[in-house]
């Protein structure tokens, strides 16, 4: 009796845990590559790509290409002409395999491998990968047909261990818009000027022309800061009690995730 | 006899307990893996990202007349376990030279939107990527309609529409 019970709730787990399978389609993993390696090093990252059941056959490329940011944060490759500039690890990195086929529900192991350069500087250093779907040949009575194509993108974060991880920025622009007796716009871009990724957060305090705080405003942390990258953080801010005329400061700091001060700017503006 | 019995039912405990560490082995963990024997290992991130989408070639453009969108409504699926951002692009091909409207370019007509709970504005694509959806780490079903707008003299035959969604950690 005891025996038919473990059976009877074995048999039960084990279709429930078939039925709550996740049904694939492309999938990666091992997407972020973080790391931390030294000069001269030979350093590998596998990934590995999904196709799923009932999915049609995919043809997929393989890319290693300079990461570059907009400025809301997106990832992105650096357009044809854009200098990579000293933070890219394009350069020493190498993706196996370029191009592939996979069929429905297998596998595929891309892996990402080089050898960091002696001379490879401090900081960090980054690339994107990309892994997309190739276009499939157009049927012949694929009349008016809508194709879809798919791409992953996967990053590769690099420290350069025992080297200094310079973490600084500067506020490039300030401006204020909106600006009424209840209400104050604030936009600013700020520009990584370290040697290494890292995520910031801006705050600002409204003061009158004694020093005296009449509101704040905070944005959330932001997602990471690539060296060389701006980003545009924009703050709304509702005084307290309504302003009145007069000459008024805005100061604005930025920080760091482990709240190391990056960068400050004051606005003045009148009303 | 009781003896084979438990024998049998045991033969079935082990097998349903194989079944279940293959199933949970397959569901996806942290796992370090070997590359090559003369490369420093690194631990295989758990970080995934996976984009669901239409099988290529199901899906049909309706309603197309000159002047007017043609439409079709498809379902994304994004699951990830970090912050994602979707992005799409539109190109179009074939015999799509028999357009005579010369003063819109097909591909700044091309538009995804989605159509879920909360209707957002629709985006344009070019054959650069464009920002479509970002969320945080989850499951996300995104109804979304695929729109062109077209214009011709005689009605093409033949043309390809193809629109591209990538996927990448935000």
């Amino acid at each position: 009796m005891k025996m038919r019970s473990i059976l009877r709730m074995l048999e039960l787990f084990s279709f429930l845990a078939i039925f709550v399978q996740a049904s694939h389609a492309l999938a990666v993993e091992g997407v972020i590559f973080d790391a931390d390696v030294a000069p001269g090093e030979k350093i590998a990252h596998e990934m590995t790509v999904t196709l799923g059941e009932s999915e049609s056959p995919m043809d997929l490329a393989v890319e290693i290409d300079d990461w570059g940011q907009s400025n809301d944060g997106v990832n992105m490759p650096l357009e044809g002409q854009a200098s990579p500039g000293p933070y890219s690890a394009r350069g020493f990195l190498i993706v196996e395999p370029h191009r592939f086929h996979i069929e429905p529900g297998g596998t595929e192991k891309v892996v990402v491998e080089g050898d960091v350069p002696e001379d490879v500087g401090s900081g960090g250093r980054y690339a994107l990968i990309n892994i997309y779907s190739l276009p499939g040949k157009v049927k012949e009575d694929a009349e008016n047909s809508v194709g879809i194509s798919v791409a992953v993108s996967a990053l590769a974060r690099l420290i350069i261990a025992g080297t200094d991880q310079v973490r600084r920025g500067e506020i490039a622009k300030a401006n204020l818009t909106n600006v009424s007796l209840r209400h104050q716009n604030l936009s600013l871009m700020f520009v990584n000027t370290g040697n290494c990724h890292f995520k910031a957060g801006a705050e600002v305090i409204l003061m009158n022309r004694d020093g005296n705080i009449l509101g704040r405003a905070s944005s959330p942390l932001s997602s990471n800061i690539l060296p060389g990258a701006r980003r545009l953080f924009l703050l709304s801010m509702t005084p307290e009690q309504e302003l009145k005329p007069g000459c008024y400061f805005i100061n604005a700091t930025m920080k760091c995730e482990n709240g190391t001060l990056l960068a400050s700017k004051e606005l003045k503006f009148d009303l | 006899m009781k003896s084979e019995a438990e024998r049998l039912g045991l033969s079935r405990i082990i097998s349903h307990l194989t079944l279940l560490l293959l199933v949970v082995s397959q569901s996806g963990s942290i796992t370090a893996r070997s590359v090559s024997d003369s490369t420093h290992l690194h631990a295989v991130y758990p970080s995934k990202l996976e984009l669901v989408l239409p099988h290529e070639g199901d899906l049909q453009m309706s309603d197309a007349s000159s002047g007017n969108d043609a439409k079709t409504s498809i379902l994304i699926t994004v699951r990830s376990n970090i912050d994602w951002l979707l992005q799409a692009k539109g190109n179009y091909g074939g015999k799509m030279q028999k357009v005579t409207d010369s003063d819109v370019l097909l591909k700044n007509q091309m538009r995804v939107q989605y159509t879920g709970e909360c209707p957002s504005n629709e985006v344009v694509l070019t054959n650069n990527y464009k920002n479509y959806r970002r969320g945080p780490p989850g499951e996300y079903q995104i109804p979304t309609d695929f729109k062109q707008m077209f214009a011709w003299d005689d009605q093409p035959t033949n043309y390809t529409v193809r629109v591209s969604f990538k996927v990448s950690p935000d």
